[in-house]
């Protein structure tokens, strides 16, 4: 299977259990909160890229 | 002159610019080439063919100095009934043959190989993004990789995602449920759409279920689980294009920062 678009930062972090968790969390923050373009868990920060 | 023998001409005319448009349409972009119709792959081979004739015709004539010798193929594929043309025409294709195959063979391969360089340089400088006239016809691979940020006229970056998370709304018999993961890959079928979606950390929640702003707030602790979601276990999680409704993609950056929790630990100690 071919490395899409997954960086290797992503990689790295989906690889640490509990970093994937803090990825995981953020994300689903991000997307629960439709004022904003950013979320963090832990420490990790996810930010949207584009419009 | 047979039918036959103008087809075959013919055909071994366009050979380079159908090595050509084949290296060109590889990877990602390799269904465009079968998909494309009869009258579509002419004019696209056509036009290379042509071009990479006329070069390697030149090199042929500078570098080794053999001419191609028009009035024998006109000859032949005129069909003039002059027996005396047609035999001198015959006999010097034949004196030839030799190198009438290896110059063939040669710019087969040559075409191949621009093909696959010429679609290199197209995504390496990402031409086929700025300008609509080099796009590919895979608009799944530019809106699943991100790389239609780069259109004109569309904001961000594409080279800013870390990862891409898709949400796909499917209705089952036990209700309607939203899957959300992160794209790992995805297939395409036959006629060029999409078929199969590789995620990998998938959760899945009823829709109805919609998180509200504070629905974090009020988890009271950073860790408790919540329990509108169900995660898939498993490596991966295929879902068939056919079954999903929407899809809602959203292109992520991820900083890492350094813990809270880590800073405060270090200055107890």
């Amino acid at each position: 299977m071919r490395k899409l678009v997954q960086s290797d930062k992503a990689i790295k972090i989906l690889s640490n259990p509990t970093k994937s968790n803090d990825l995981r969390r953020a994300v689903r923050r991000e997307k629960s909160d439709t004022n904003s373009r950013s979320a963090r868990s832990g420490s990790i920060i996810v930010r949207r890229v584009g419009k | 002159m047979s039918i036959a023998l103008v087809t075959i001409l013919f055909f071994v005319f366009l050979f380079p610019g159908i090595f050509f448009t084949r290296f060109y349409y590889t990877e990602e972009f390799s269904k465009q080439y079968f998909k494309s119709s009869y009258y579509e792959l002419l004019l696209s081979t056509l036009l290379p063919s042509i071009i990479i004739h006329i070069a390697g015709l030149y090199l042929a004539d500078n570098c080794l100095g053999y001419k191609l010798d028009l009035k024998s193929v006109l000859i032949l594929l005129l069909g003039i009934d002059d027996i005396n043309e047609k035999s001198i025409a015959i006999e010097s294709i034949q004196s030839s043959v030799k190198n009438i195959v290896l110059y063939n063979l040669v710019v087969w391969v040559l075409s191949g190989f621009l093909g696959y360089s010429f679609k290199k340089i197209i995504r390496k400088f990402k031409i086929d993004r700025k300008h609509k006239l080099f796009r590919f016809h895979n608009e799944w691979h530019y809106l699943i990789t991100g790389e239609i940020l780069d259109f004109p006229k569309i904001d961000g970056e594409a080279s800013k995602i870390d990862f891409v998370s898709v949400d796909a709304v499917i209705d089952t018999d036990a209700g309607t449920f939203i899957y959300s993961g992160i794209i790992q890959d995805y297939l395409l079928s036959k006629q060029g759409g999409l078929e199969l979606i590789y995620l990998t950390e998938v959760n899945r929640r009823l829709i109805n279920d919609d998180p509200q702003n504070d629905t974090f707030d009020n988890l009271e602790d950073e860790n408790e689980s919540d329990d509108r979601l169900y995660f898939m276990p498993g490596d991966f999680f295929v879902l068939p294009y056919k079954e999903i409704k929407n899809i809602n993609i959203t292109y992520y950056e991820i900083e890492e920062v350094e813990n809270e929790d880590d800073i405060e630990d270090e200055e107890m100690n």
